[in-house]
């Protein structure tokens, strides 16, 4: 498996709705330290 | 069942409630695994948030007993031990415990793959829904995201998340960066699981 098929393997989230907020956290975190942005991020 | 941590065992304590931390994996992945079975608890914090918060539980996984339960439907939890969700292949970055945490205990357990002394950028995550909690260390060198490591406690989705969130960002030019995250779907337009399932 190459790491873009292991990328895809994480849109199976999408089955699980109240799960997308944990796939999702780790990109809202790299905008926010791309953006230099101090506080912490969350996904409410 | 070792595996199994029973939450609430004070001797005045009874009811039909029975709260339960798995060593194994997060009270959310236990559910979700579970309901995929077709067996339904709830997980989370049961509106006891301070409580769990004083005793350094994030969350519990609830089996809830009622009078519509049968024996024949009350498979506890623990007798489920195949398969759950798909792992990702091996060149995945592996989870080291903290030094001083239990080998094996991945339950509210932090996990970290690199981080430095001195990054060039970091940030701090939290996902209040399922307590995942992540610090994002990033080297960034003439502009090209030369390492990235994180780390965190929080369910597996969100650590097999921040894991290839790493790898994948290696080496791209910032000033070609993207959208980024885009915004979730309203709830209207997500995909629904099919009824039953």
């Amino acid at each position: 498996m190459t790491l873009w098929e292991d990328l895809e393997s994480l849109s199976g989230v999408v089955e699980y709705p109240s799960r997308i907020k944990c796939a999702v956290l780790a990109w809202h975190t790299l905008n926010a330290a791309l953006d230099g942005r101090g506080e912490t991020v969350t996904t409410e | 069942m070792s595996n199994v941590r029973i939450i609430g065992t004070a001797s005045q304590k009874s009811g039909n409630l029975v709260p339960l931390s798995w060593k194994a994996s997060t009270p959310h992945d236990l559910g979700t695994i579970l309901d995929t079975e077709g067996i339904a608890i709830r997980t989370g914090h049961h509106c006891a948030q301070p409580v769990m918060q004083r005793f350094g539980i994030p969350a519990t996984a609830r089996a809830s007993l009622a009078f519509y339960n049968t024996p024949g439907r009350n498979r506890c939890p623990g007798q489920r031990t195949g398969p759950g969700l798909r792992r990702s292949s091996a060149d995945v970055q592996p989870w080291r415990p903290l030094p001083g945490d239990s080998a094996g205990s991945t339950t509210a357990s932090p996990v970290t793959t690199v981080s430095w002394d001195d990054p060039s950028e970091t940030a701090e995550g939290y996902n209040p829904l399922c307590g995942d909690q992540i610090t994002l260390y990033l080297k960034i060198e003439d502009g090209v995201i030369t390492d990235a490591g994180f780390q965190g406690i929080g369910c597996a989705i969100s650590r097999a998340s921040a894991s290839l969130m790493t790898l994948s960002v290696k080496g791209p030019d910032l000033g070609k960066r993207g959208p980024g995250v885009r915004r979730l779907p309203a709830d209207d337009d997500r995909p629904r699981r099919r009824p039953g399932l």
